[in-house]
């Protein structure tokens, strides 16, 4: 009867110790996740939170999927205002650059130029300046032609295109020639530009015919 | 109904909706011979999907739906696979779900490469969460998944340096809090904690699930390696006192080296600083002798039932108010189904 009592005793010390000791290494664990570990004064479950539950989680998709449509509404609308402002050239930024010419021909594109300002502007004229190559050759800025000569942009934001020629004379060196383009009254409407003057092919292979012929 | 034919039920139907759902992120293509048909090895043999069915469960009993859990469930599902893959090598395991491992099947690199493989694609299923539950709430998931996976690796590092510098100066508080990192994160604390998170859509208090998850984890985890020592082979599909031929630091070793007198340590000790392949058959039955002599597994039973007792009464506060549903009574009927198994 005594061993028994024992036994039964011993088993309980046991199990309280399993007890205590589970307890202690869980309400350590729960603090280091920073949450309360005693027991909550709310019940777990409240039937009128539960029952605006599902109405939360479609508000959560719906908002989710209109910013995801608006993002990419503006992904598109950004995608198209840079393609527009680069005209037939090629812009980066505030890089704008020229399809290639031969020597003696004119370099001909586009340019959208935005009124960045906050009122409307008017009589604003493009003007280019001169365009350097690696080895110190030049493009004069009177090469620069922009159509029309004069433009007005009436509503803050809006952006009108002009047609852009650089006449390249005959003898202008072969290379990568570079200046920028500046808009009278926008003092933060200007780019950088960029044309490659290309040598015509065939060239090399007609002077050392003639060479051989002589 | 029988509870445990309820509970069964219930995880046959999960196990098919779950099977079907990780079969779509198995990747089909090459390379197949040494990667993706390893990757499928486990997760195609049958294990009772406890985890993935405790988190569906308590997403619905809080509120949810299955499609809102399932992801989430899928991931913590092919996360448990790539676990065991890599579990397996560590412990020199040769059986899992009653066939061989598959570092037996197809060696080591390969195995290792597969349970990363696993791991990667139980990814996807998070990248999956933002479709279904929008990109505020599967941040929050993700964070509890982050945290799942971070604590796993700290509880298996703990056990796995125990065993490499044969640490022999252990208590059952050293025990438990390692159980708590290596099995309760993963296998029971996260999948309530996610399952409770989606379901109350964030309202629910995850201190309480955290504290009946541990308890029903840790007292599910002793009950494991007790039917390592006196389970059947044929229903524990691991193999049969495997856990010391690994030198596994058990509730039940870490009570007998408390009351092994000076020689049986001395032994203990050099048994235990021994290489698994040069750990005898008559080594292992002398240790289990001198586990039955010393009451150590009377004392890891007794030490598990209080444990049990304590989730009983977890479970009632962490589930207080919710309304009765068939997801509520899974649960609650999973807590005898885990821990009054075979012993």
């Amino acid at each position: 009867m005594g061993e028994d009592a024992d036994r039964i005793q011993g088993v309980e010390w046991i199990r309280d110790l399993g007890s205590r000791a589970a307890s202690e290494v869980v309400d350590r664990f729960i603090c280091l996740l920073g949450e309360d570990p005693r027991p909550p004064s709310q019940p777990a479950g409240d039937e009128r939170s539960t029952a605006f539950r599902q109405l939360r989680a479609d508000l959560a998709r719906a908002v989710d999927a209109n910013l995801d449509l608006v993002r990419r509404a503006f992904d598109l609308y950004a995608g198209a205002v840079d393609r527009f402002l680069g005209g037939d050239g090629e812009t980066d930024g505030r890089h704008f650059k020229m399809p290639a010419v031969l020597p003696g021909h004119r370099a001909s594109s586009t340019l959208w130029i935005h009124n960045t300002a906050a009122a409307a502007a008017s009589a604003l004229t493009l003007h280019g300046s001169d365009l350097v190559n690696h080895n110190q050759n030049v493009i004069a800025a009177e090469a620069w032609r922009f159509e029309p000569s004069e433009i007005d942009i009436a509503p803050p934001g809006a952006s009108v295109p002009v047609a852009v020629n650089l006449d390249v004379g005959g003898e202008t060196a072969p290379g990568i020639y570079r200046g920028h383009v500046f808009v009278t009254n926008l003092p933060g409407e200007y780019l950088s530009v960029e044309i490659e003057v290309v040598q015509p092919v065939g060239v090399n292979q007609e002077q050392r015919w003639r060479q051989r012929a002589s | 109904m029988a509870a445990t034919s309820f509970v069964e039920d219930a995880l046959r139907t999960h196990r098919d909706q779950i099977g079907n759902v990780l079969t779509r992120y198995l990747p089909d293509r090459e390379p197949r011979r040494w990667l993706y048909d390893l990757v499928a090895t486990y997760p195609s043999r049958v294990g009772k999907g406890i985890r993935s069915s405790l988190c569906v469960a308590t997403c619905r009993a809080f509120g949810g739906t299955t499609e809102e859990a399932m992801p989430s469930a899928a991931a913590i599902e092919l996360l448990h696979n790539a676990f065991l893959v890599h579990d397996d090598i560590e412990d020199g395991s040769l059986s899992r779900r009653g066939l061989p491992t598959l570092h037996r099947q197809h060696g080591v690199p390969l195995a290792v490469n597969a349970g990363d493989g696993l791991a990667v694609v139980g990814l996807s299923p998070l990248r999956d969460n933002v479709r279904v539950l929008g990109s505020v709430m599967s941040e929050r998931v993700f964070d509890e998944f982050q945290m799942l996976l971070h604590r796993t690796i700290e509880g298996q590092a703990i056990e796995l340096g125990w065993r490499s510098e044969n640490v022999l100066e252990l208590s059952p508080v050293d025990y438990l809090d390692m159980v708590l990192l290596k099995t309760c994160s993963y296998s029971t604390i996260f999948p309530l904690r996610i399952g409770a998170l989606i379901g109350s859509w964030g309202k629910a208090d995850l201190g309480p699930l955290t504290r009946f998850g541990f308890y029903l984890g840790a007292a599910f985890q002793i009950r494991d390696d007790l039917l390592n020592l006196e389970g059947r082979a044929e229903r524990y599909g691991k193999e049969i006192l495997g856990d010391l031929y690994e030198g596994k630091r058990t509730l039940m070793l870490i009570h007998l080296l408390s009351v092994a007198d000076e020689q049986e340590r001395a032994w203990l000790d050099s048994f235990l600083s021994a290489a698994r392949g040069n750990r005898s058959a008559e080594q292992v039955q002398a240790m289990l002798t001198m586990m039955r002599s010393h009451g150590s597994i009377e004392f890891a039973r007794e030490f598990s039932k209080g444990v049990a007792s304590a989730a009983r009464e977890a479970f009632d506060v962490a589930f207080d108010g919710l309304p009765p549903s068939e997801d509520l009574r899974f649960i609650r009927e999973l807590i005898p189904y885990m821990l009054d198994r075979d012993l």
